[in-house]
């Protein structure tokens, strides 16, 4: 699969995974995209959806804990109403 | 009785904060904070001959990172011809980047590090508010 079609599918995903958990992919649609391919790209080069926007060790038990959705995610959507990152944000009231 | 000994209560518990406050740098009220106690590594100390530094840490598709960029361009074009330095360290780079990364404990991009003559430097992760980067960026040049 190359990139663009991983982009597509991560995008399919994200949208699919917001809904479930109650939150929002970002609505700034050129942002997503950048972000979904940053994933893709990690997805094509090590095999995980790693957070592009943070540091991988090399170390399997941190590394997993940046694979997207993120374990941070969940914190800083509640303190900042987006995540790192920026791919998803808490719904608009 | 009772009430000196809950006098000397506060005052232990107040020297322990001011302590904790020396010991860890001081609190800005815009709230960085610059952190002492981290060795510059030799690509960052070079640097710091010169006066401030600001490092700017990033990474390929890295979305944050290009958000970041306007911003950080802005503050250098403001600071052109000054003794602050800009420099951009990608991770991906090579391992040079790699290791000032490690040396500030970077474990997401970007990050941007304002360093104090003293080296030391205060951290922010992620999209930053430019008022406040600028606000530690004149309090390191003090």
């Amino acid at each position: 699969m190359d990139v663009d079609e991983q982009t597509k599918k991560i995008k399919d995903w994200a949208k699919r995974y917001a809904e479930k958990k109650g939150i929002e992919v970002n609505p700034d649609e050129e942002r997503v995209d950048e972000i979904a391919k940053g994933l893709a790209v990690r997805q094509e080069k090590f095999g995980k959806r790693y957070c592009p926007c943070r540091i991988i060790t090399g170390n399997a038990e941190e590394d997993r804990k940046i694979i997207c959705p993120c374990v941070y995610q969940e914190e800083e959507l509640k303190e900042h109403g987006m995540c790192h990152c920026k791919l998803f944000s808490t719904k608009a009231q | 009785m009772k009430s000196r000994a809950r006098i000397r209560y506060i005052a232990v518990v107040a020297a322990l904060c001011l302590l904790s406050v020396a010991m860890s740098g001081c609190i800005n009220q815009s709230g960085y904070e610059f952190k002492s106690g981290i060795a510059p590594p030799k690509a960052v100390s070079d640097l710091m001959k010169n006066g401030t530094v600001i490092l700017f840490i990033t990474q390929n598709n890295c979305p944050a990172c290009e958000q970041t960029q306007p911003l950080i361009a802005a503050l250098q074009s403001q600071y052109n011809g000054t003794n602050v330095t800009f420099v951009n360290f990608n991770i991906d780079n090579n391992s040079t980047s790699m290791n000032v990364g490690k040396a500030y404990g970077v474990t997401a991009t970007p990050t941007t590090v304002v360093l104090r003559k003293d080296g030391a430097a205060a951290i922010f992760v992620g999209v930053f508010d430019p008022s406040t980067v600028k606000s530690a960026i004149e309090d390191a040049r003090k």
